[in-house]
């Protein structure tokens, strides 16, 4: 086993643990309607600095969830990604705050890492 | 030497001030009549304006799935961005031509949203909001009623200078999706100065006589 292996393998403990670790329970959907709600994973929610290119800087969101590929494929689901089509389903993906708010987002943009086995994605609002 | 000191008050708001708040003004006045005209449609003509705000959109920050976002007609931001003097038409004296640039910015919010066979996009949602925030603004202050921006006898001319699109959201994927545009609105008037105040030296009386005299002319023309 190679180290990359093993640092796909340690994802389990760094990304998953959700006992000892900053693991957080994520629910994916995807455009199937297929929803997973077994996955674990690292999510962030935070407000920042957005500079509109308009010479203000002014207040934004940022959210995203950072997920192991190969729990997604294990739980039958493929490389989450933005959904341009209207006619379609977008990937939707909801995960609690650390205050038990719950929160729906759809997936606007994904930066799989096929390295390491890690795909993050950008998050936007989402009414479902 | 004594630095001559002015004899009043600076009690006065300048012109680029009134007409910067008169086109805010106009705005909200505007709005509420289209809403008015617009009747069971009147959510399609509501826009909030704020003046000289830095953030407006604080609003859009925080929402979740048990408090979801209401409030998302778009805004628009009046806010001075500059101005330039024309000394041809000026005097040094009390008198210069203005000539300011006021900027309408304009920003839309769209939600993505699942509908029954796919999903609406909130990036498009956005610019259509923003669309029609640009479209009232400028309909609004460039109307027959408006040329003076009704602040006649002050305001010569009222131009839209340019409208720059963009789309805040493309750096850095913010979880709100908003779209905006630059209104850059020029606004022509006069600026004037404290003067000197002159001093009555001495009342003078001047009584006018007159006679009116009414001629009579007569022609003869050749028949």
């Amino acid at each position: 086993m190679g180290l990359r292996t093993i640092a796909e393998a340690d994802l389990s403990s760094i990304m998953e643990d959700d006992v000892c670790g900053f693991g957080w329970p994520i629910i994916v959907t995807d455009p199937n309607g297929v929803t997973v709600d077994t996955l674990k994973g690292l999510s962030d929610d935070i407000g920042a600095v957005v500079d509109p290119d308009t010479g203000q800087l002014v207040s934004g969101r940022l959210a995203s969830v950072a997920l192991r590929i190969s729990s997604l494929a294990s739980a039958g689901l493929g490389i989450p990604e933005g959904i341009a089509d209207e006619t379609k389903k977008p990937w939707v993906i909801e995960f609690d705050d650390i205050n038990g708010n719950a929160h729906t987002f759809k997936v606007i943009e994904s930066n799989p890492d096929r390295a390491l086995g890690v795909v993050t994605c950008l998050l936007g609002s989402y009414k479902a | 030497m004594a630095i001559e000191v002015l004899q009043e008050l600076i009690d006065k708001q300048d012109n680029w001030e009134i007409v910067r708040n008169q086109i805010a003004a106009i705005l909200v006045a505007e709005r509420d009549n289209q809403k008015s005209l617009a009747g069971a449609s009147a959510d399609d003509y509501d826009f909030d304006v704020y003046l000289e705000r830095s953030n407006p959109w604080e609003k859009w920050l925080n929402f979740s799935d048990a408090d979801p976002l209401t409030d998302i007609k778009p805004i628009v931001n009046v806010w001075i961005d500059n101005s330039d003097f024309d000394g041809a038409k000026s005097n040094t004296v009390e008198r210069q031509t203005e000539l300011a640039v006021i900027n309408l910015d304009c920003y839309g919010l769209g939600q993505a949203q699942s509908e029954a066979t796919g999903h609406t996009t909130a990036d498009k949602a956005a610019a259509f909001q923003r669309d029609v925030a640009v479209r009232l603004v400028r309909n609004i202050l460039m109307a027959g009623q408006n040329t003076y921006l009704q602040l006649q006898g002050m305001v010569g001319r009222r131009w839209p200078n340019s409208i720059n699109f963009f789309q805040p959201e493309q750096d850095g994927n913010p979880v709100q999706n908003v779209a905006g545009a630059r209104i850059s609105f020029g606004a022509q008037f006069n600026e004037f100065s404290p003067q000197y105040v002159p001093e009555t030296l001495e009342a003078v009386g001047v009584t006018l006589d007159y006679e009116q005299k009414v001629i009579d002319l007569e022609y003869n023309y050749p028949l």
